[in-house]
């Protein structure tokens, strides 16, 4: 077995997260690895290996065994990179160097290679990655999915024998998501991979186990030929994938924007035009495309943020554009000082809208501490106070588990009763469910197609 | 421009000041601004190492450098609130600036100046694979401090798209464009400090899992580089200056 854990309890602080676990991996296994947001699954990766009680102020009361080594004594865990790669759930949270090259080279240098050897390495894995041709170039301008292709070749270049993926599909497009795909699809041999994912539908066909969790317990494992699996892993709260194509019907009404001949973009340069663009109170409109086709840049032209390199945008009312990351729209350090502000300035009381209750109970917490569904869901109530007529949403789906996807559904349909909303996505579920209407966005134009297209198109894309 | 050891690898001819050097000259520079108040010898300082360093650094943080002009007129702002004494030095229509206002406004613009210049210009021309490499190897600096310094200097653009996007977000909410209270930089500087400070942990525990405490020490000399005898010059000149040896009026 490459890694063998008995986890009697883990947590942070004294708190426990975790009872009772018992996971294994064997050579050449690929494990998936689902539960809902909180239920527990990250922190089996990091109590796994050695992180929680070696990096973090965290504890694991068990037994580990990892490629031999004992993750949990400060000796063994120091010994884990030789053996583990691990693919963190956010590129930028992981990418240290300015370029890819310099990137997978930090972790064959940390591991003794030569300065020319790990050069070497570090070429032929990019190559290996789909990254030829990008060594040198600035890791920020690299797409969401030649980053996420970045990490996994920084993690495998010194061909560990277990690789770990933390939510991999967190931050990339269907089309990064074919491509990490492909690579797992061919990666057989003696090596190990764990994937830890709450969208477990992009990896059902590839994995040889599926072991859910739930509220820091192993609460069923399957093997994914089994017919009943889909049913099986909702019933447990994972998200299994299903959706349905809502017609389009929604009553609409007035012109709330409207662009004409716009181009979007930088310094003069266009990277995204689009003809004729019109939304309507009560609508929404769904942005899609590959990352870096000019999806945000055209959501900010749209609202004001940036001026138009040709072309025009009317307005028809108050616009808000609501960031892909929630901790951009906190301002204050408590979430009671948000609410006060909040209705100060739009006499809007937050926690008066229906099912915002909950924000009562943490008045005094800082928001940049609430959980990352939290800090979403406090987001979307200061951006429905200030009662815009058009709102952008950039991204506002990722990394949300089913439970969190659900409330986002109906607070985005309660923002389009009474506002316009355009908003820019990957998640099939969103342009399915909640979309009237689909631009697709790529190749430096944007243009509008029919919504059973655009479904079909997303989930031929990551296949 | 001056450029850093990747460039190397791009074909260049070499570049013409090691990081070490350039490390070095920023941290001179720096304590040289902090030990004197002399607004002649913070002007010497400021013209020598702080412009060139805020040139350079416009090139890639033009923002950051312009948020530094605003705190320049900050500070104006302030100091005549407070220390607005003496002889009229001159006038805005009403407001008639003051000697000692005027005199501490000077002193401390060009000694921040000088301190974002020397640290922009560091900031501005290295990459953090070579800063890493240089601290540790040639300066034998702890590789903790080495990579922090070293990711520092990553974090910086990341640090800019960041601001974009808070800068959007207050717009959103009503804020003025251009802060001015320390309210304003409160507002603004709290969701950088808050996805800055999460990013760093978690960067931090992925050089971990990627060998960083496994990383070998190495050990050369320092390989001193045709622009270094020009740092050394500069980094002496001001040196003589700030210690008075030399008199500026």
């Amino acid at each position: 077995m490459l890694l063998e854990a008995r986890i009697e309890e883990a947590g942070y602080r004294g708190k426990p997260v975790l009872r009772d676990v018992e996971l294994s991996l064997g050579e050449g296994e690929k494990l998936l690895i689902v539960g809902s947001s909180g239920s527990g699954k990250t922190t089996i990766l990091l109590s796994a290996s050695g992180v929680l009680d070696n990096l973090l102020e965290g504890y694991t009361r068990g037994k580990v065994s990892l490629a031999g080594l004992n993750p949990l004594d400060p000796d063994g865990f120091t010994r884990v990179p030789s053996k583990a790669g691990f693919v963190l759930q956010d590129p930028d949270k992981q990418l240290a160097m300015p370029t890819p090259l310099d990137e997978v080279m930090f972790t064959l240098e940390n591991l003794g290679w030569s300065e020319e050897e790990a050069r070497k390495r570090a070429v032929e894995v990019l190559a290996e990655m789909g990254l030829k041709g990008l060594e040198l170039v600035p890791v920020e301008n690299l797409s969401g999915g030649q980053k996420r292709r970045l990490t996994l070749a920084a993690s495998l270049a010194h061909d560990p024998v277990i690789l770990f993926l933390d939510e991999p599909t967190a931050s990339i497009d269907p089309w990064g998501l074919a491509e990490l795909r492909s690579y797992l699809k061919r990666a057989t041999g003696r090596r190990g991979i764990a994937i830890i994912e709450h969208k477990a539908r992009y990896f059902l066909d590839m994995v040889d186990r599926v072991v859910a969790v739930r509220d820091g317990r192993v609460a069923g494992s399957w093997r994914p030929r089994s017919p009943s699996l889909v049913e099986e892993l909702e019933a447990v709260g994972a998200d299994a994938g299903s959706y349905t194509i809502r017609e389009p019907g929604r009553s609409v009404g007035d012109v709330v924007a409207e662009a004409h001949g716009l181009g979007a973009g930088y310094k003069g340069r266009a990277v995204a035009r689009v003809g004729e663009l019109t939304v309507r109170r009560g609508e929404i409109v769904a942005l899609i495309g590959p990352n870096g086709g000019g999806k945000t840049t055209l959501l900010k032209t749209i609202g004001g943020l940036l001026k138009p390199i040709e072309g025009e945008v009317i307005l028809r009312g108050r616009v808000f554009y609501m960031p892909q990351h929630p901790d951009y729209l906190f301002l204050f350090p408590t979430v009671g000082r948000e609410v006060a502000e909040v209705k100060a300035s739009t006499g809007v009381d937050i926690t008066s809208l229906p099912g915002f209750e909950w924000v009562r109970s943490v008045m005094d917490r800082s928001p940049y501490r609430l959980s990352h569904g939290q800090r979403r869901w406090l987001a979307f109530g200061i951006a429905m106070a200030y009662r815009a007529d058009l709102y952008l949403l950039d991204e506002p789906t990722t990394g949300m588990d089913i439970s969190l996807y659900r409330t986002f559904g109906s607070l985005v349909e309660e923002l389009a009763s009474r506002s316009g909303v355009i908003t820019s996505t990957h998640d099939v579920r969103v342009v399915a469910e909640h979309a009237d209407r689909v631009y697709m966005v790529s190749g430096g134009r944007a243009w509008e197609v029919d919504k059973v297209d655009a479904v079909r198109l997303l989930e031929e894309a990551w296949r | 421009m001056m450029q850093s050891g990747s460039s190397r690898r791009r074909g260049d001819s070499g570049p013409p000041v090691s990081v070490s050097a350039l490390l070095l000259y920023s941290m001179w520079v720096t304590v040289l601004a902090v030990a004197t108040s002399d607004p002649w010898k913070l002007g010497f300082l400021a013209l020598v190492t702080g412009l060139p360093g805020l040139v350079l650094g416009y090139r890639r943080y033009g923002i950051l450098v312009l948020l530094l002009g605003l705190s320049l007129l900050g500070t104006f702002m302030n100091m005549v609130l407070l220390y607005n004494v003496g002889d009229p030095v001159f006038s805005i229509g009403p407001l008639v600036v003051r000697e000692e206002a005027w005199r501490r406004t000077v002193s401390l613009d060009l000694r921040i100046i000088s301190l974002a210049g020397a640290g922009l210009l560091f900031a501005s021309t290295v990459n953090p694979r070579d800063a890493v490499r240089s601290l540790e190897v040639e300066l034998g600096m702890p590789r903790g401090l080495a990579f922090a310094l070293a990711f520092a200097l990553r974090l910086l653009p990341l640090v800019y798209r960041d601001l974009q996007e808070v800068m959007a977000a207050r717009r959103m909410r009503g804020y003025k464009r251009v802060p001015i209270t320390p309210g304003d930089y409160r507002s603004l500087f709290m969701p950088l400090l808050s996805v800055t400070v999460e990013r760093g942990i978690w960067v931090g525990v992925a050089a971990e899992l990627r060998g960083f405490s496994l990383r070998p020490r190495r050990r050369v000399r320092p390989r001193l580089r045709r622009g270094d005898a020009m740092l050394l010059f500069l980094a002496v000149l001001q040196g003589v200056v700030v210690a008075g040896l030399v008199q500026v009026p």
